[in-house]
Parts: structure tokens; sequence; C-alpha cells
């Protein structure tokens, strides 16, 4: 019998398996939900005619900056640059919006300003910033703007003129369906928002300034932008009819263009590089400093140049630092120290004080660039670039566009902000 | 940790025993410990579990909990049933039923998401087994059983090529197990 029942469970515990092979499996169901934008196509001369100062709307996606006077222009990505009055920087008023599909970057001198709408550079005269008027549209300056998000932004009749978000739940079976998350297509917005315009500083210039990000810049008469790898340059002397007198190719993934004195610094995936724009329509080449593979903002003064490197995409690599970096040879910057970073974006300078983006905004006292040191950490935002200038700091955010009073470094205090709407 | 807990495990019922009081009740508990091989469509994994039940006539029902390695690792917590001397056999049959509460590893885990969570989900088994032998109050078994394990995993994304550095993708996944278990389990009864 005790053989008989082994016997038994010998033949049980061998069978049992093969006779549940075929109820052995595994599934899986994936369910993802995600925002795709449905792109919508208007006409070039539509929207060329709608390109006009309208009421001021809520800001939904903030991106550069730009000062010129008691003016503050800040594009809203793709859609257009808001106008606000901000002559009491404590209660600034957003006065018009200027609809301009596909703009990322701006530049103003007097009473010009100077966009981008995807692939061409829209001039605007907006001496009555609520009834600005086309000047003159100049077509396939920014090449790298043909296409976004794996669409056409701006072909030869067609512009996409705005998104339609959608939120959409797919529920597959994880083998043969999206795969995970390399199988997603985000038809979300273009290139991204890295690059703006700037220009020199001076209460009394007639050039405004842009923030760190910037891909426009203005100097001695000139317009100065970036594409992906080349600089164009624009004879501003008339500034109601740029005129492109040349191009330079730099290299790859140039991202930012900074103007000091007569040379400009331009910030790429792979190093800053230093041009001398004493002939203002032949730039030359004076100096590059190299660094690993990551995106990087640059601003400088006199005597340094100061780098931001960050990772994420579309930045690639895994760097987060600050560097700064000596100009006594132009030829040959030179790193002097490099500060560990959380995931920095822009910057200024204002005197000996360095404000960075990253975590918020950092302070920094950068009389001895060697050492810096943190005056004020404003921590729970997420900032994008900002502009520092005589003791006001303009600071563009994720939920808004904030203003710090730091006229008093012991009490740098938030002083308003324009909220992104919900 | 793992042998640590393993040891544990099959060491409990010896635990239970010196612990052992008379029990004048007609119920009387039983402990049991047992090592399984599990064979899924996806992998060749290994579980353990203990269970502490009570047992009347023929009937035994209990608390069970273990560890259980097939794919993503989690802890199973069950109550099971079992009815023995099965046609006034060595059998008996089994049914298992609760809950399976992932503790996953970093390595399981999705390698590009941001975050990465996991919920728990339905754990179930049932099967027949049999005494191979016993020796006072120790018993030796072995026992076959097909089982089910689910498991909800939410994973986070980033969006290439978005101008939005919050922008994310959240997919949910949602994870069911059929498998084959073969089990030797070690029993103590109490008094």
């Amino acid at each position: 019998m005790k053989y008989f029942s082994i016997v038994r469970m010998s033949i049980f515990l061998l069978t049992f398996p093969v006779a549940f092979t075929a109820c052995v499996k595994d599934q899986c169901q994936q369910t993802r939900s995600y925002t795709w934008y449905e792109p919508v196509y208007r006409t070039k001369s539509e929207v060329r005619a709608n390109i006009k100062s309208g009421a001021p709307h809520a800001i939904s996606k903030p991106g550069k900056l730009y000062i010129r006077g008691s003016f503050v222009f800040l594009n809203d990505v793709d859609k257009g640059i808001h106008v606000i009055d901000n002559s009491n920087p404590s209660q600034p008023r957003q006065v018009a919006f200027i609809a301009i599909p596909g703009n990322l970057d701006m530049a103003v001198k007097g009473n010009t300003l100077y966009a981008d709408l995807y692939t061409d550079l829209v001039t605007l005269d907006i001496t009555n910033p609520l009834q600005v008027q086309v000047k003159k549209i100049t077509e396939g300056i920014f090449p790298h703007r043909y296409y976004g998000g794996g669409f056409v932004a701006a072909g030869n009749e067609m512009v996409i003129a705005e998104w339609i978000r959608r939120d959409t739940t797919v529920t597959e079976s994880c083998e043969g369906g999206g795969g995970g998350w390399w199988g997603i297509r985000e038809n979300l917005f273009l290139a991204n928002a890295s690059g703006g315009g700037s220009g020199t500083g001076g209460a009394a210039s007639p050039i405004g300034q842009g923030g760190s990000m910037a891909r426009f810049a203005i100097m001695n008469n000139r317009l100065y932008t970036v594409g992906m790898s080349d600089l164009d340059v624009f004879n501003i002397t008339n500034p109601a009819d740029p005129v492109n007198t040349g191009r330079v190719t730099i290299g790859w993934d140039i991202e930012t263009i900074y103007p000091f004195q007569d040379k400009l610094f331009i910030g790429s995936m792979t190093g800053m590089y230093i041009y001398n724009v004493s002939n203002p329509d032949a730039p030359v080449q004076t100096g590059k400093f190299s660094h690993v593979r990551t995106c990087d903002p640059v601003i400088a003064d006199n005597n340094h140049a100061y780098v931001t490197l960050r990772s994420g995409t579309p930045c690639e690599g895994f760097t987060n630092q600050l560097e700064v970096l000596e100009l006594n040879s132009l030829f040959n910057p030179s790193l002097v120290k490099t500060y560990s970073m959380s995931n920095p974006h822009g910057l200024s300078k204002d005197g000996n004080y360095l404000f960075i983006c990253d975590d918020g905004l950092k302070i920094y006292n950068a009389s001895n660039v060697s050492n810096l040191q943190m005056v004020k950490h404003i921590r729970n935002l997420e900032t994008y670039d900002v502009i520092a200038y005589n003791h006001l700091a303009l600071l563009v955010a994720k939920d808004g566009l904030y203003q710090f009073d730091y006229s008093d470094l012991q009490n740098i205090r938030q002083i308003s902000r324009i909220p992104v709407a919900d | 940790m793992k042998s640590a807990m393993m040891w544990f495990w099959v060491l409990l019922p010896l635990l239970v025993a010196s612990q052992e009081k008379e029990n004048a009740s007609k119920l009387r508990y039983r402990v049991f410990s047992g090592i399984s091989l599990q064979a899924g469509e996806g992998a060749l994994s290994w579980q353990w579990q203990a269970v502490g039940a009570v047992t009347k006539n023929n009937w035994v029902a209990g608390i069970g909990a273990g560890m259980d390695y097939y794919r993503y690792r989690a802890v199973p917590v069950f109550l099971s049933v079992r009815k023995e001397e099965l046609f006034r056999s060595r059998f008996f049959g089994y049914a298992d039923a609760g809950l399976t509460v992932p503790v996953v590893t970093d390595s399981q885990k999705k390698p590009f998401a941001v975050k990465n969570t996991f919920q728990p989900g339905v754990y179930a088994e049932t099967g027949a087994g049999m005494h191979l032998a016993s020796r006072g109050r120790w018993s030796w078994l072995v026992s076959a059983g097909y089982g089910i394990r689910s498991l909800k995993e939410i994973a986070v994304y980033p969006v290439f090529n978005s101008p939005d550095p919050s922008e994310h993708t959240t997919i949910t996944y949602r994870h069911t197990f059929h498998r084959v278990n073969i089990r030797a389990v070690i029993g103590f009864r109490g008094r």
C-alpha cells in the first residue's frame, strides 16, 4: 500500500507539470495615459495677417524674456509675445499679446522688435505696443525650425498655427504594443525653448536686454541670430528693414548667444565659442572652450565667462555644474573653477552678484570667482531664465514671471508675480 | 538577509514546537514550512512559505506568508485550507488565497522610468499532495499545485523632445502570472 501510494504520488508529481503546461502563462496588459498635441495648420498669409497686438491673455508656457525700457517682452512658447508694462515692478501689467505662431526668440532695438516665426524673421514696429505693425518678414532664416515634433512646422505655404492638446489613454498587450516608452510618440512642441534674444545693457541704450538663453543678440546696429549651426548677421541701421549681410558656420548644436563689448559668446552643446565682431558684418572666431556634451547657456563680464551645464533631454549628458572661465586669453579661455549644481538653466550677473536658475534661484557673491559665496537660495520654483538688472531680478519660472528686489542683499524679496494660467 | 529569512521560515516549526503547551480543545495546531520550485512561462523560480493552522477532523485552516521570487519579488499573505486523507489515503488537497505584496529589487524596476511603483495583487494556488513520511509529530510532505499571482506596476517616463521638462508619460502594467509549483514541506502538529 505504501509502495503503491508512493508510485501514485510520483506519477502525479511527474505528470502534473506536463498537464498544466498549457495553463502556464505570463500575461501583461499596459495602459498608457499620455498627452499629445495635434497641429493645426494655417496658410502663411493668414498667419501673417494676424500678427498684431491683441488683448492681453493669460500666460500658458513662458519662455524667453526681453526687457526694453519699462516694458517686458515675455515669449509664450510657440504662440507669441506678451507685452508687460513694468513701470511699477511691484504691479506689472499685461497690456497686449502679439500672436506669432512658432515664436521662441526676440530682440528689441528702439521701437522695433525682431522675432522668429518658425523659419522666418519678423520685424515689428512696436512704437505703440498696443498696435504693432509688421514691417518686414525675412523668410528661411532659421531652417532648423522647418520640422517640429515630426511635423512640418513651416513649409512653403503652411505653418503650424497652434497645437491642440489631447489627453489619451491606450490599453494594449505589453508585447507587440508600444513596448514601453520607446514606442510612444509624443508629438509635442518644437525645438526646445533654449536660446533667446539679448542685447547690451545701459539705461539710455535703445537696445534692451535679453536673457542668457537667447538666440538673438543686438550689437552695433547689427542683429545676430544663431540657428543650430550658423550665425546670421543682419544690418539693422534701418531698424525696419533688416538686411542679411552674411552667415557664418560655427559648429553643431548651437544654443545661445550673449553679446559683451565687441564679442559674442556663443554656447553650444559641446563648448563655448568666442567671436570678435570688431567688423560687425564679419564675425571671426577668436577662441573656444570645450566641455562635455550638454546644454550650456553662457554669460560674460570683463574678465570671466560663466557657463551652466545641465543634463536631461534634449541636452543628453549627465553633467550639472557651473563653469567659470578666465578670459585673459580669448584664444584659449581657461577653466578657473567648477561648481556642482542640481540642473542649472539660465543665469545673469549684475556687478559682483551672479544669479543662477538652479533648484529655484541661487544668488552668489562672485567677487572672488574661485570662491563663490551663496547669498540667497529661493527654492520651490522651476526656473528657466533670469535677468538681473538695476536691483531687479526678473525670473521666468514654469508657473509664471517673478520679480525680486535685491537692492538690499540681506533682504531679497519677491515683489510681484504674473502667474501662468491653470 | 535572504539566508536569514530562509532559515527563519524553515526553522519556524521548531520555534513553534518549543512553545508547545497542552491543548484541551479538539482543535490542534499545525505548522507547515515549505520550499517550492515555480515554473512559469517567463522564468523558473522558487518560493518559500510557512503556514500556521488549526486542524479538526481532517480539515486544516490557517494563515500563511512567504517569499515569492518569480519575476518580481513579493511576499504572499494568504488563507490556507486543506483536506487531508483524501480517499482515505495519504493524499491531501489544498487551496490558498490572499494577497501578494511586491517587494521588488532595483534590478527588477524599469530602467528608464523616473518613478516606478508596485501595488499588491491577488495570490491564489490550489493543488494536491501527499504525506511522504512522519515521525512523532513531524511529517514530510510533497505537493504540486497551480497558482496565479497578479500585481500592478506604475512607471513614469520623461517625454523625449518636450520643451517642458516636467512633461511625463505614465504607463500602468497589470501583470498576471500563471505557474506550476512543486513543493517540499515539513510539518509539525500540536498535541
